[in-house]
């Protein structure tokens, strides 16, 4: 078997030769040509099967992305248009502008305070869902996904309504004399976004604890391991992959929120999405908007890659965790 | 009244899951020291019984006692319990040290003494050197062990295996049967040993518990409960049983003769009948023949020796050479015989077609009661 195929291998160059002259060679040259045409066939296969995805993101998402990467470079010409070159003058001015900085800023501390809230409040109601023997807690999912099924302009309408300054709640809250505000601020924001990440991180962290062996955890109990002390060895442990998905999916989305960022947040709280659309369509500075999209892209991406680094090495020494 | 070595007590246990009863009143009890099997086809509520003692299901009715104490409310980790799963339920994230100190650190024993019991465990189940590999690193019967001695290490006062053996091939299965004996043995550790595998349980057990539909049918040594079944569903589920009905006649002291649709004139000892039968002369009785109990000879090979006393005069309709034995089917009147006969005559073989004799001695079948209604 082994050595019918070592010497497959080096036969594959000279085959049509070895077929030329006959004999033995042949049967090996046209079981390699069978070979071959079956290999053939998965491959199309693979492109039929692979291909439209392919073929769909290289048109619709490389191309453009590739198209505003070289237009970060672009100069800009107030109140016209852009010409084409490579000037670097676009990021220098996204770094040196503290309106600019500060926004990059906010952004990320929205972002990690909004996935810290979305993880602690998503994991209790997720373990729930997987390990609860209430006969009603897999109609949970069914309200945990509801949602997703508003779209966010929808919901931040609602929230603006809601939380306006003469909007319903304070509306009721001025009978009594009260006011509050939430609107355009940090907090009514993280929470806003918050709801919208909430479905995401729950959908990913049950994902996880279904995976969960439960004779794992009963094992736990049996060897004298009480209810904190099971979940904190054994279930946390487990469901570290959910936690770390979770809050890599949470993070990035935030990073890039714009819908609830602009109608929660503008003009007070100001994250980059909303900005870099009124950079792009009112300030009509594409190149400083390209620019300013793909530090946000870099941000995201180094953020992302320190919290990876991070948490594998905390895996790596999960072994002697106890 | 718990008795003084029960170390486990199961006493009308039932648990009812939605409208199905898995297990539907079990009394039990494990004495010390013993390796007690669960034995029955799945579903018949043999695991649900070892997890009530574990503590990962609740009774709904009865009370199960560990050490004398009642433990029925006693949440899983405070029992005085281990437990060795099927499929091993070892932590993936942790060493196979980590694994074994598991239990000692949750009883908060001191950390050098840790060390000592765990590097102890694994001699025990002779993995030393491997305390630092993760299980995925192991073999199914290697995780199978050290799931052995993270159970063994926290000293319980019972071990609770649920088919340890099910995951592992055959010969490692042997491998790992003649561990567990060791380790019953040597540490003379009580052990409750789930199995639906009946040559499994029939090699290993002090005493085994035959279960179906959530009930105890005989509780003995796997002597008893091979050659005395309590009744038909264990004659048919250890071992092979040929059941032939017939009508008791005339009973004395010693024996009694039985009316057999396929055997001339039979005539049995009493004893060998199961302890909840009285038999009277004209009652139905069950007739349980094991295959080896039969002699088997061709019709007119030694005829006329002797009288036709407990044969029955067939034709063999199948025979299949196993080496050391012959199986054969054997039909007689309309029944259908299971007879096994050990390979020791080169020339007493038989093929299909042949007219055969079988023969059995007074206290060869067992008489036991029918399925339906014979246990009164």
């Amino acid at each position: 078997m082994s050595d019918e195929s070592a010497r497959g291998v080096p036969v594959g160059a000279d085959a049509e030769t070895d077929a030329g002259t006959g004999g033995v060679a042949g049967g090996l040259h046209e079981r390699l040509r069978a070979f071959i045409q079956r290999h053939k066939r998965e491959s199309y296969a693979g492109y039929i099967l692979a291909g439209p995805y392919l073929l769909y993101m290289g048109v619709f998402f490389l191309v453009p992305v590739a198209y505003m990467f070289a237009v970060s470079f672009f100069q800009n010409i107030p109140n016209a248009t852009m010409t084409p070159g490579f000037t670097l003058e676009n990021y220098v001015k996204v770094f040196t502008t503290p309106l600019y900085t500060n926004t990059l800023y906010t952004t990320v501390e929205i972002s990690v305070v909004s996935t810290l809230f979305t993880i602690v409040v998503s994991y209790p109601i997720a373990y729930f869902i997987v390990f609860s023997n209430w006969a009603y807690s897999k109609a949970l999912v069914l309200l945990v996904i509801a949602p997703l099924l508003v779209g966010n302009v929808v919901r931040a309408f609602g929230w603006f309504a809601l939380m306006g300054s003469s909007g319903a709640l304070n509306t009721l809250l001025g009978v009594v004399g009260l006011r509050y505000t939430l609107l355009n601020t940090k907090p009514g924001l993280v929470i806003a976004i918050s709801s919208v990440l909430m479905p995401f991180a729950i959908l990913i962290l049950m994902s996880v604890l279904y995976t969960i062996d439960e004779e794992i955890v009963e094992a736990a109990y049996n060897l004298g391991g009480n209810r904190l002390q099971t979940f904190v060895y054994v279930t946390l442990p487990l469901s570290a992959p959910g936690v770390v998905g979770a809050t890599l999916i949470s993070f990035v989305l935030t990073m890039g929120t714009f819908a609830t960022a602009q109608f929660i947040g503008m003009p007070q709280v100001p994250m980059l999405a909303p900005f870099i659309y009124s950079v792009a369509n009112t300030d009509l500075n594409w190149p400083l908007g390209a620019a300013m999209s793909f530090v946000l892209l870099g941000v995201s991406l180094l953020l992302v890659w320190l919290y990876t680094r991070v948490t594998s090495l905390q895996h790596e020494s999960d072994g002697g965790a106890i | 009244m718990t008795t003084a070595d029960s170390v486990v007590e199961l006493r009308g246990i039932t648990k009812r899951f939605r409208d199905v009863t898995a297990v539907d009143g079990v009394d039990l009890s494990v004495n010390q020291g013993e390796l007690l099997t669960l034995l029955g086809p799945s579903g018949c509520g043999k695991t649900t019984t070892l997890r009530m003692i574990a503590g990962f299901e609740t009774p709904s009715e009865g009370d199960v006692y560990i050490t004398g104490a009642p433990v029925t409310d006693v949440p899983a980790y405070n029992r005085d319990t281990g437990m060795v799963f099927q499929h091993y339920a070892l932590f993936p994230h942790m060493t196979v040290a980590d694994n074994i100190a598991f239990g000692l650190k949750m009883q908060g024993v001191p950390d050098d003494e840790v060390d000592e019991r765990v590097a102890d465990g694994l001699e025990m189940v002779r993995l030393g050197g491997l305390g630092d590999r993760y299980p995925s690193e192991l073999s199914g019967g290697q995780q199978q062990r050290v799931a052995l001695a993270r159970a063994l290490v926290i000293e319980p006062s019972v071990l609770l295996l649920d088919e340890p053996l099910s995951d592992l091939d055959k010969k490692l299965r042997e491998e790992m049967r003649l561990e567990i004996l060791r380790l019953h043995r040597e540490l003379d550790v009580t052990m409750v040993y789930v199995t639906h595998n009946q040559e499994e349980a029939l090699t290993i057990s002090d005493r085994m518990a035959v279960m179906s539909d959530g009930r105890v049918h005989q509780v003995g040594t796997p002597e008893e409960v091979y050659q005395s079944p309590s009744d038909e569903f264990v004659a048919d589920f250890i071992g092979n049983a040929n059941i032939l009905r017939g009508r008791a006649t005339d009973i004395d002291d010693g024996q009694y003769r039985v009316d057999l649709k396929c055997a001339s004139e039979v005539t049995l000892d009493r004893a060998a009948t199961a302890s909840s039968l009285d038999i009277a002369p004209g009652d139905d009785v069950n007739l349980l023949f094991r295959p080896e109990r039969f002699t088997i000879r061709a019709e007119n090979g030694r005829a006329g020796a002797g009288t036709d006393v407990n044969v029955v005069h067939g034709e063999v309709t199948e025979a299949t050479y196993l080496g050391s034995r012959i199986d054969y089917f054997v039909r007689a009147d309309g029944e259908q015989l299971h007879v096994v006969q050990q390979n020791i005559r080169r020339d007493d073989t038989f093929d299909a077609g042949d007219r055969v004799v079988l023969e059995f001695d007074p206290d060869g079948p067992f008489a036991i009661p029918s399925r339906s209604g014979g246990e009164a």
